[in-house]
Formats: C-alpha cells, structure tokens, sequence
C-alpha cells in the first residue's frame, strides 16, 4: 500500500522547477524574509520601471565600498544622484530597511529619495542631488580650509535639527559621521539616512558589541597575565597554527580568559566571528 | 562610537550625539581624536579614558568647548539629548547657508588645485 502511494505521489509530483534566474531568486528573499514585521515588503519599495528610460546623462561622481554613485538628469531636468549597489541575499535585507526609513523620513535637514530600482544584480537608490559632496571633501583640505565657529555652528545646528525628527520618530541614526553630512551647492546641510556603505560594518559592530568590549577587557587582562608566563603555554597553541600576530593574537588571548573566566560562548563567538576558525575545544554542533 | 555601544550596554538615541561631538572636533582639529592609535586602540581608551580635551584650548571660545564637552559626556543619562543641545548658547552664533557656501567653493579649489599639482 505505501509502495503505491510512493508510486502515485512520484507520477503525480509536478514538474521540475525552471532553473532559477536572479529575478526569482531576488522574489524568493523579499518574500522568505522581509527585514522587519513592520516595515514594507521590497515590492512595495522597488519600483519595476525602467530606470533607464527615466534617468538621462549618467555620470560617475564618486566611488565608495558599496557601490557608485551617478550624477544624472531625470525627465523634467533636475539634477539626481543615483547610487548603484551591487546586491546580495545580506546586503538587500538591510538596504531595503534603509529605504523603507528614508522614504518615511521628510525634513529639511535630510536627503529626500526619490525612488529605487533593481537592474540585474544592482539595486539603484535615486536621490536628491547634493552639489558640495560630503563633509568629508571639506575636512580632507583641512590644510587650505578650516572653518570658523559660527560655520561649524551652522553645521552642528542643522544636524542636531534632523537628528531631532529622527530621535523624536524614535529611530537611531548610529552612523553620524562627516561622510554622512552631505552639503548642497546653496550652503545646506542634510543628514543622508542611507549607510549603504557600511551597512554590513555596523551591523556587525552592533551585534558584536558586547563581545568587542569583551576582546578589549581580556586584551588588557592578557597583557597582564603575559606577564606571569600564565598564557604562554596557551598561545603556543595558537601560534603553531598561525604565526599572524594583530587579532588573532587578540583572539588568543581571548580564548584563554575565557577558559579562565568560563564565559566560553561569548568569548567563542567573537572567535568565530573574527577568525572564521572555531577556537580550542570548540565543536560545531 | 560611543563608550555605551563600545562596552554593549543598552544604548539610545544619545549615541548619535557622542557621534556629533566627535565630527566637530573633527572639524575643529581637522581629524578625530586618537587617530594615531589602531583602532581596537582607540576603542579601548574611549572606555578607559574617555576622549581627550582640544588640542589647542585658547583658539576656541568657551561656549564652543563647552558644546564639545557636553556631547562627549561619558555618561548617557548627563549627556544631553538633541533637544536640549539646540538651545546651546554656541548655536545662536550660527552664520547663514550663504556664509557656509566658501567653505564648500575653497575646498573644491582646494581639491582641483592638488589634483592639479599630481598631473
């Protein structure tokens, strides 16, 4: 009887699914996993037009980890800056986050977006232009320009104005830096909401956190104990497999206070994290 | 990054104004503080020692130190929230979005001339 259902289920299984192309896969992690309950799905965020057809005159202005950024002219002439961004399953989860948040953010002090879209493996954010570039270009001429109080004044007051909307709309920024304060060719100062460019650092940082500020304790307590001859013995290990000195060093160090101070998992997390090697003792289950 | 999100405590909006004291000493200096240390470094004596004071005191007024110093508190209950900082006595001498633009043109000329120079 169940050889039969077995015979019946085989002849009645559907066919093969189509080899999987970048669009089906993308469709697959927008619905398996949105990035929070409550933020918008993708197809919500993405538009499926073609930007190709709606943005004119692309030119590269700039180049960072994530991705490039274009200067480019919509239908009716205005000026737009589109970043292209190379995708992945981690990537995308989190850059969708970030859209959803710019696209409810509206304030003065902010970046306004405009849209984005998916071409091939790129997901392309469309903004609003900001002709001064960031901060970060005037700071680098430090030698040439420096600003004066009543400019810094100016730039502090108008990013405290738009981390005030966004702490009032209960959100954390997290990455407030000169990079991020981007300056308009009319002297204004605008908070760019997206961190597409280090997205996955902070992310990490974040989660990590707890654990970096467990590797800085045991740094400490290893260049203490050092002193002992207490861990030698116990680097030697480590150091027959890698002689690199600098994190992992670090790591070693780390695995050894765990040992000492039995806080294994998180000790042993931040081994995995930042080695991609399971520490001593440590198996995979 | 701000002494609360390095040692993993809870942590709130404040950290985005550690972030802002730290891009005016940036603008002030010209660079962070503890730059010339490795990273980890620096990290380490955020916690430990908090961040160091200006570098050349007698060139900033007191009501631009005093700014600097209260979005560098270390402790995130006396450290004040954007609200509060935009009543700050230093904010009030702030010059118009026209008096900001040369800092912009200067240091695009300032860009072109040193790629100039490279050529």
């Amino acid at each position: 009887m169940k050889a039969r259902l077995r015979l019946v289920r085989r002849h009645c299984a559907p066919p093969p699914p189509p080899p999987p192309s970048l669009y089906v896969s993308l469709a697959h992690i927008f619905r398996a996993s949105p990035p929070y309950p409550s933020s918008p799905s993708a197809d919500q965020l993405v538009s499926k037009d073609d930007p190709n057809q709606i943005y004119s005159d692309m030119k590269k202005i700039g180049e960072g980890a994530a991705g490039e950024v274009f200067l480019a002219f919509d239908k009716s002439g205005n000026k737009v800056a589109v970043k292209k961004m190379q995708l992945n399953g981690e990537s995308l989860k989190l850059l969708i986050t970030e859209i959803s948040i710019m696209k409810s953010s509206s304030h003065p002090n902010i970046v306004n977006y405009y849209a984005s879209y998916i071409v091939e493996d790129q997901l392309w954010v469309v903004m609003e232009f900001m002709g001064g570039g960031c901060l970060t270009e005037v700071l680098e001429q430090f030698d040439s320009v420096q600003m004066t109080e009543p400019q810094m004044a100016f730039a502090s007051n108008e990013t405290l104005k738009a981390l005030l909307y966004i702490h009032q709309l209960h959100r954390i920024h997290r990455d407030i830096k000169s990079d991020n304060i981007l300056l308009g060719d009319d002297g204004s100062v605008k908070i760019g909401t997206f961190v597409g460019a280090s997205t996955s650092f902070i992310y990490l940082l974040i989660h990590y956190s707890f654990v970096l500020s467990f590797l800085l304790l045991t740094h400490w307590c290893f260049m203490r104990i050092a002193d002992f001859g207490y861990a030698a013995q116990l680097t030697k290990k480590q150091q027959k497999r890698n002689t690199v000195v600098g994190v992992r060093l670090l790591l070693s160090s780390l695995s050894i206070s765990a040992h000492l101070s039995h806080s294994h998992t998180r000790a042993r997390a931040l081994s995995l994290a930042l080695s991609c090697r399971p520490p001593t003792g440590w198996r995979l289950s | 990054m701000a002494p609360e999100l390095i040692r993993g405590h809870d942590y709130g909006t404040k950290v985005d104004i550690w972030s802002l004291g730290i891009m005016v000493m940036e603008m002030a200096e010209g660079e962070p503080p503890y730059m010339e240390f490795p990273p980890l470094r620096a990290l380490f004596l955020i916690t430990t020692k908090g961040i160091p004071p200006l570098k050349e005191p007698e060139k900033w007024s007191s009501d631009f130190q005093d700014f600097v110093n209260q979005c560098l508190i270390k402790e995130v209950d006396d450290r004040p929230g954007a609200e509060e900082l935009l009543k700050h006595p230093f904010l009030k001498r702030a010059c118009s979005p026209e008096e900001f633009v040369p800092v912009i043109e200067e240091a695009r000329a300032a860009k072109e001339a040193a790629s100039r120079l490279q050529f």
